[in-house]
């Protein structure tokens, strides 16, 4: 449990320091939300429609962005070596990592979402579902994301194979969150769809940080 | 002769490659006979359906090619889990032969689909729940392809790539029902094979042996790989040049 600590600690202080990457990458959604409107059609009703979408796929490709940040520093500089020479505290560690990085990445998202869902003129009664939807979604794509960082660590032109190994594999929780804000936003009950969000996530906590661990000290045979 | 010693004999490279051998031509002889079969009863023998008429026999290669794809993904599953769980290197060889056999036929069968689609649906393609789960396992299948080739150590790699196949199998049903759910206007399946179909027998007696012949070309396609493979990797044995002089004479 302290080892636990120590590393949320750590990241955090780390993502704190590098504070400027994760200040852009929020206004990368902000600038890229605002893209939208102008591309296609600034038109209120239309934007309600392709709202949770828009909001989505950014949350997607952000973390897409960050997801090198989670192994790979510490891989270069050759500190993940030494945390895996600990096996007994490596899950330990891994956990410190993944809620270190989704306190830095997308909890903050949460709290922006709101004011771009203004902005795509999200109507009011879907303000709820889209934050339930991110705080149940955004755990899952992070861990899913780590598992393939954790995966690709030592691949080459790790960048481009990343996106394609998580993307498709996203596609069950973009489902999800965005039928869950549309329905909400047409007053419907959309409470099935956040609870498949939230069976994901348990099964996904179950395993992932496991195989995580497993899978990182196989780099270094 | 034991079970095991069989099961080392087989899976070691020597054995493996006089074992495709000798099965090589009758998966060939197999896969043309059922093939022209089912071509023959297929396309000139079956009626013509009542109401898409002449256009329903592309069923005859649309379906096998979107069977079979699948099959390979569930054999790619267990392969990989033997390769991780018990270390057989062959597994990871049938991973890395079988994986681009399956992409093809998943592209095959997207392929194949919106030429049905185009007279029946009048598009080439929707986003329905079949057609969108078949296009992202061939996008699961590219990224099989390209962690192959992505590590620097051929060894420690294999195991990121068949962790991803596994990874991958367990996310399959997740994305074939959260996208049945979002939206369907695909045709509900007409053929079952257990118990009763909800199609003539003149006409499903030709898919049943189209299934046949798409499931052996597959196999055939994917020992080819295989042997290609494991005799690229002891090209300096003894034991290949030896075979090797045999097949010349």
């Amino acid at each position: 449990m302290n080892c636990f600590y120590l590393f949320l600690q750590r990241d955090l202080r780390l993502a704190y320091r590098d504070r400027n990457a994760y200040q852009l990458a929020w206004l990368f959604w902000l600038i890229m939300t605002a893209l939208y409107p102008l591309a296609i059609d600034p038109e209120p009703l239309f934007l309600a429609k392709i709202a949770p979408g828009v909001l989505w796929i950014g949350v997607l490709l952000i973390n897409l962005l960050l997801l090198p940040k989670l192994f790979m520093e510490d891989y270069q500089d050759g500190t993940l070596s030494d945390m895996v020479r600990a096996p007994d505290k490596l899950l330990a560690i891994v956990l410190a990592k993944l809620l270190a990085q989704w306190l830095a990445s997308s909890l903050p998202l949460c709290l922006i979402a709101p004011l771009l869902a203004l902005l795509l003129q999200l109507p009011h009664q879907a303000y709820w579902a889209l934050l339930f939807s991110l705080l149940l979604g955004t755990p899952i794509i992070g861990l899913l994301g780590a598992l393939l960082a954790s995966l690709t660590l030592s691949a080459d032109g790790r960048q481009l194979l990343l996106q394609l190994l998580f993307l498709p594999l996203t596609v069950p929780v973009l489902i999800l969150s965005c039928s869950a804000i549309h329905q909400a936003s047409l007053a419907l009950n959309y409470h099935g769809a956040l609870a498949w969000l939230g069976v994901i996530l348990i099964a996904s906590l179950l395993l992932i940080p496991l195989s995580i661990s497993k899978l990182l000290p196989l780099h270094y045979r | 002769m034991s079970l095991w010693t069989l099961w080392y004999r087989l899976t070691s490279p020597k054995g493996f490659t006089y074992f495709a051998t000798a099965c090589i031509p009758w998966l060939a002889l197999g896969c043309l006979l059922t093939l022209a079969y089912g071509l023959v009863a297929g396309l000139y023998v079956a009626p013509a359906d009542y109401q898409q008429e002449d256009a329903f026999r592309i069923i005859y290669v649309h379906v096998p090619c979107a069977f079979v794809s699948l099959l390979i993904y569930s054999a790619l599953t267990v392969a990989a889990i033997t390769c991780l769980v018990w270390r057989v290197k062959l597994a990871n060889t049938f991973v890395d032969a079988a994986a681009p056999v399956g992409a093809a036929l998943t592209l095959l069968a997207l392929v194949t689909g919106s030429l049905w689609g185009k007279p029946m649906w009048g598009t080439w393609w929707i986003w329905d729940a079949r057609l969108t789960s078949e296009l992202l396992l061939l996008f699961i299948y590219c990224g099989i392809m390209a962690l192959k080739n992505a590590f620097p150590d051929k060894r420690q790699g294999s195991v990121f790539k068949n962790a991803f196949v596994v990874i991958g199998s367990v996310n399959l049903p997740i994305i074939h029902y959260s996208v049945a759910w979002w939206n369907t206007l695909h045709q509900g399946s007409t053929f079952t094979l257990l118990g009763p179909s909800k199609i003539a027998p003149v006409m499903s007696q030709p898919l049943t042996v189209m299934l046949v012949a798409f499931s052996l070309y597959a196999a055939l396609m994917v020992l080819l790989n295989m042997r290609n493979a494991v005799l690229l990797e002891c090209q300096r044995a003894r034991w290949v040049s030896a075979w090797l002089a045999k097949r010349k004479r």
